[in-house]
């Protein structure tokens, strides 16, 4: 593999010495802030050719000798374009200004992005957090992985839930990473709003397929979320308060342009409101949680930067002092830009992450404290070379140490000292990959990678045997470091583009991708208590083999993208559980893990109008998402919890005036399949259902429609703060959707049943006032 | 501590959840013998009832299954029941033994069932006490007890209790859903020392109040949780999909439908019983939070 590595770059080498007169001009594409745009696009006008910048805002493009015009440009901003006389390697970095909106103007700019069109990469779809920020909020609290939830082939769990399925796959199966750290449980609040806070966010990008080979780890897609660096010109604040939480954004240079510092924080204070409460029981109840991001950023040299970012985000419930419950996840991520030479760009990262909670019960008879904890350390090394403008060469390794503690619970009672726990284990994970985007016709680009996977189990660790009927046998102790099991793979990714002029394009692409920890959870909903279980002897990896086709078309020199794309993804080694599976603080909990086999295809139809003061898209996903595990349902071929065959998503913002803003948003999607029941019979003085078919009916269809209004301040020349005011409106018509579907025995009827549905969200108004200066 | 966190979540969506009756139709299901009964080591008349399921918007008593064959045998001995009402089958007075296994056995309609039980020995209790919480900070009139259990909890683990509450001699906890159980994963071979083991809604003082523990089996420990998982703790999306609890009764006859298998549970346990009036407040003890 290695030796691979080094012949293809050799080879690109190689041929580079015997082109002649051939520059590189490199540098980093900015905002005026000194944000790094990631992916502003680099167009040669005489070649017709160019290159994107990487997610840091780095390009490279080597060209022959001559004099060029090359454009920069980036989605809501001016392009800029520069007169190149190419006689020497040069270095230079652009800046790119913000468009300014104006009413009466008709924004026509020469050269329009049609990236979506040229590019290999499908699948995928990419939002600025200026965009999020325009979408209706639930409590005006803007959320970036409720913003993903409407686009095609991306759905929500469940009703104002933040964990997402993609294609037909478990929520466990998404891999999201904040600034290369990986995030393992994205909810606050039971999953009603995501860890992410808008304001330290500077973009995403979500991969529903066609993962790129430097990541692996999860089935079903990449959510990579990239935090602001931090303005390099000048102090700023943003902030907002709302309804049910305030933000705060300070960052600024320590030394122009080379150093700057972000920090963000978020505390939602409903508990504060609890206060108020009639209820004196609710009154000594907490109920909270809040984020902390931090990103420092500093310039070396033109050669070498330094990234240190850092997310603290920490839920807390109590109450009183008869129970309390807090969950959080921590990451840092310490970066080293380095650029090898103008050609050769190196990052390397050191990464933590943590995901844990602890619940302490102070009650005299039944106290008790338990606590779970994952633990990352991850090194990785990515290496982008430019050899020319057809191929742009991705190759590096990562390495990923994991410690599992699933559970303990101690006893803090007075009556004993007992405590049971799952027992920890340490795992190792590493990846090695090399891909290149070639363009090998001028209509004709090939992206085609190869990703190669190792998981390894290790010490300290206790692995039981179990027999066919899931029954425990035996189990063996390992000492640390011993390494008792080991799992790899090849993940091939390739993809393909063919051009048929600047507007059209198909695309097709395969993508394996394997799957080494899971999430031991049988909730669509997942809760907080949740834990990642890595592969064993027991638990085989998660594999997925997906292929996708897709039309891509842009209408109105680029004012509007559509696309077209069909999939079908075929998943091994899935994971299901036994009826009432028992997952917590149970050490024997591979045997209530079930595997069979799951499949999900389906056509996604999506139009976007990213520019003008008419922005928004449509989005229609029509699907299938099916399984089959032989102790499950029979045996039968039953729905994915996750198959929802109908999903609408209408986003549609307005503006107005300068300082008004209309948007509004509408979904639709089929009722999720659920079990109910079909008998019943009497036990222990209680009617208690029986059921049959695994997710035999469907929940009631879903739909929903939000809208905000926001007033921007006026705009005065000497005046620095801006601010808005939002109104926001979840559930304008206030559609009762069931969150569930109870059966149980009517009160006031002895022997007689009834089906009652609960819906959580009315119509809920919230008020949000954001500044910024 | 799972029913805790239950609780806990259910806590947080009262909070905000809002319900409507739901119309719908459902499937019908065809019918199962459904089977509730046990043997005590007691002695009394201990009793089976036979039932039959019914589609879930019957809305009407459970049909009864008349003129079965019903018998319990300890291994050597077989006591045949008698149909002293409609699907109400008694033995004649007799006692289980601790540490004997009992099968049920019943013939219906040309088929033959069976289920087997340990009947598991059951600690002695010491002692109970009645306990409160201190409400009074928040202006809330709490007329309920808490009954604590002393008893030295055996150092064999994977045992299992059932505790029934008798208030003036009835039994209060007639529904399952009323029943405190546990297992002893937190007090195994330890001295339960007031222990929280039942709740008297209106607790008067002067009232007899009886606990009744029950030695229970595993198998009925999780079949009772499993229960109460598909009716009073339903979490919805939060809890996994439901399934039909797992009996211990099953189909002697040849037949490979596996769904021909009744419904219920037959359990043998042993029990023990400590009366104590309720003396007036200032004797019952202050519980914390601590």
């Amino acid at each position: 593999m290695k030796n691979l590595v080094v012949l293809i770059i050799l080879s690109f080498l190689s041929f580079q010495t015997y082109a002649e007169n051939k520059y590189t001009i490199s540098g980093h594409v900015k905002d005026e802030a000194g944000e790094d745009l990631i992916g502003a696009t680099i167009y040669v006008k005489e070649l017709k050719t160019g290159t994107v910048t990487n997610v840091y805002g780095f390009y490279s493009l080597t060209l022959k000798e001559g004099n060029y015009q090359v454009d920069y440009s980036y989605m809501g901003y001016e392009t800029n374009s520069k007169q190149i006389d190419l006689t020497k390697d040069q270095h230079l970095n652009v800046v790119l200004q913000e468009k300014t909106k104006n009413i009466e103007e008709v924004i026509v700019t020469a050269k329009r992005k049609n990236e979506n069109v040229v590019k290999t990469e499908m699948s995928t779809v990419k939002l600025q957090a200026k965009e999020i920020k325009k979408i209706p909020a639930l409590m005006g609290e803007v959320d970036v992985i409720k913003a993903l939830q409407l686009l095609p082939g991306i759905q929500a769990t469940g009703e104002g839930f933040s964990g997402f399925n993609v294609r037909g796959g478990s929520p466990d199966q998404n891999l999201i990473l904040f600034d290369e750290a990986t995030v393992y449980n994205a909810s606050h609040l039971m999953g009603f709003f995501s860890v992410f806070n808008n304001d330290a966010v500077k973009d995403l990008k979500i991969y529903k397929g066609d993962i790129p080979a430097q990541y692996g780890g999860r089935l079903s897609s990449l959510l990579d979320i990239r935090m602001k660096e931090g303005n390099q010109k000048k102090f700023e604040a943003t902030g907002g308060i709302g309804t049910i939480s305030s933000r705060l954004t300070l960052e600024g240079p320590i030394i122009e342009d080379k150093w700057s510092v972000l920090v963000a924080g978020r505390r939602t204070y409903a508990d504060i409101f609890l206060l108020l409460s009639s209820d004196d029981a609710l009154k000594s109840t907490q109920l909270y949680f809040y984020d902390l991001n931090l990103k420092t950023n500093y310039k070396i040299n033109d050669n070498n930067r330094i990234f240190v970012s850092g997310y603290f985000g920490r839920d807390v419930l109590k109450f009183g002092e008869m129970y309390s419950f807090d969950w959080g996840n921590y990451t840092l991520t310490t970066r080293w830009n380095h650029l090898f030479s103008d050609k050769l760009f190196s990052n390397f990262s050191l990464i933590y992450s943590k995901y844990d909670y602890k619940m302490e019960s102070g009650n005299e008879s039944l106290g008790f404290k338990w606590i779970s904890n994952l633990e990352d350390f991850k090194f990785k090394a990515d290496l982008n070379y430019f050899p020319n403008p057809r191929n742009t060469v991705k190759f590096g390794l990562e390495v990923i140490h994991h410690h599992f503690i699933p559970g303990t619970a101690s006893s803090t009672n007075s009556i004993s000292d007992i405590s049971i726990s799952v027992p920890e284990s340490y795992a190792l994970e590493y990846g090695l990959y090399l891909s290149n985007e070639h363009k090998l016709l001028d209509k004709l680009t090939l992206n085609y990678g190869l990703r190669g996977s190792m998981f390894q189990s290790m010490g300290n660790a206790t692995s039981y045997n179990f027999d066919e009927n899931y029954e425990p046998l035996d189990s063996t102790v390992y000492d640390r470091w011993e390494i008792f099991n080991t799992f790899s793979g090849l993940e091939p990714r390739l993809s393909l583009n063919y051009t048929f002029n600047q507007k059209n394009s198909i695309k097709a692409s395969y993508s394996r991708t394997i799957q080494y920890m899971h999430l031991a959870s049988n909730s669509t909903a997942g809760s907080p208590l949740d834990v990642w279980v890595p592969s064993s002897p027991n638990i085989q990896p998660q594999l997925a083999d997906q292929v996708a086709l897709g039309y891509f078309r842009n209408l109105w020199d680029n004012a509007v993208e559509t696309s077209v794309e069909i999939y079908y993804k075929d998943m091994q080694n899935q994971i299901d559980f036994k009826d009432f599976a028992n997952l917590m603080l149970n050490d024997q909990y591979e045997g209530e893990f079930r595997f069979g086999s799951a499949w999900s295809y389906g056509a996604e139809f999506f139009i976007r109008k990213q520019q003008g003061n008419f922005t928004g898209w449509i989005s229609y996903t029509l699907s299938k998402a099916e399984r089959k595990i032989l102790e499950i349902n029979e045996g039968k071929v039953y729905s994915s919890s996750y198959d929802r065959p109908h999903n609408i998503s209408i986003v549609g913002s307005y503006d107005l005036s300068n300082r008004w803003n209309v948007s509004a948003t509408w979904v639709y999607a089929s009722g999720t399949p659920v079990t109910f029941p079909t008998g019943r019979y009497e036990q222990g003085n209680m009617i208690v259902p029986i059921y049959s078919e695994r997710n035999g009916y469907r929940m009631p269809a879903y739909h929903r429609m939000d809208i905000s209004i926001t007033l921007k301040s006026k705009e005065k020349p000497n005046k620095r703060l801006k601010s808005d005011l939002n109104l926001s409106v979840y559930n304008v018509y206030n559609r009762h959707n069931a969150w569930m579907i109870n059966f149980s025995e009517d009160e006031d009827n002895p022997n007689s049943t009834v089906a009652e549905m609960v819906y959580v969200f009315p119509i809920i108004p919230s008020l949000t006032w954001n500044f910024h200066f | 501590m799972k029913k805790i966190t239950y609780i806990i979540i259910g806590l947080l969506l009262i909070a905000s959840a809002c319900t409507e009756p739901y119309e719908t139709t459902l499937e019908g299901s065809y019918e199962r013998l459904v089977v509730q009964g046990s043997i005590t080591d007691e002695l009394k008349n201990h009793q089976v009832s036979l039932t039959k399921s019914a589609d879930y918007f019957s809305n009407q008593p459970a049909p009864k299954v008349t003129g079965a064959e019903v018998t319990i045998s300890d291994g050597e001995m077989v006591y045949t029941l008698t149909e002293i009402s409609d699907g109400l089958y008694e033995t004649d007075i007799i006692a289980g033994e601790r540490g004997k296994t009992y099968t049920l056995t019943i013939i219906t309609e040309g088929k033959t069932y069976e289920a087997s039980c340990r009947l598991n020995p059951c600690p002695e209790a010491d002692s109970i006490n009645f306990g409160f919480y201190d409400f009074s900070d928040y202006d809330i009139v709490d007329s309920s007890a808490y009954v604590l259990l002393n008893a030295q909890e055996p150092e064999t683990t994977d045992n299992y209790y059932m505790w029934n509450i008798y208030i003036n001699n009835v039994l209060d906890t007639d529904t399952i859903n009323e029943v405190y159980f546990s297992d002893d994963q937190f007090v195994n071979g330890y001295y339960m020392n007031d222990v929280e083991v039942g709740w008297i809604r209106n607790a008067h003082v002067g009232d007899t109040i009886t606990l009744e523990t029950l030695s229970i089996t595993e198998e009925y420990y999780n079949y009772v949780s499993q229960l109460l998982t598909v009716t009073d703790w339903n979490m919805g999306p939060f809890g996994g999909p439901p399934a039909n609890p797992n009996g211990n009764i099953y189909e002697l006859t040849e037949n490979d439908n596996n769904n021909d298998d009744p419904l219920g549970f037959f359990l043998a346990y042993s029990t023990n019983r400590i009366t104590r009036i309720i003396p007036p407040k200032e004797y019952w003890k202050e519980l914390r939070w601590y």
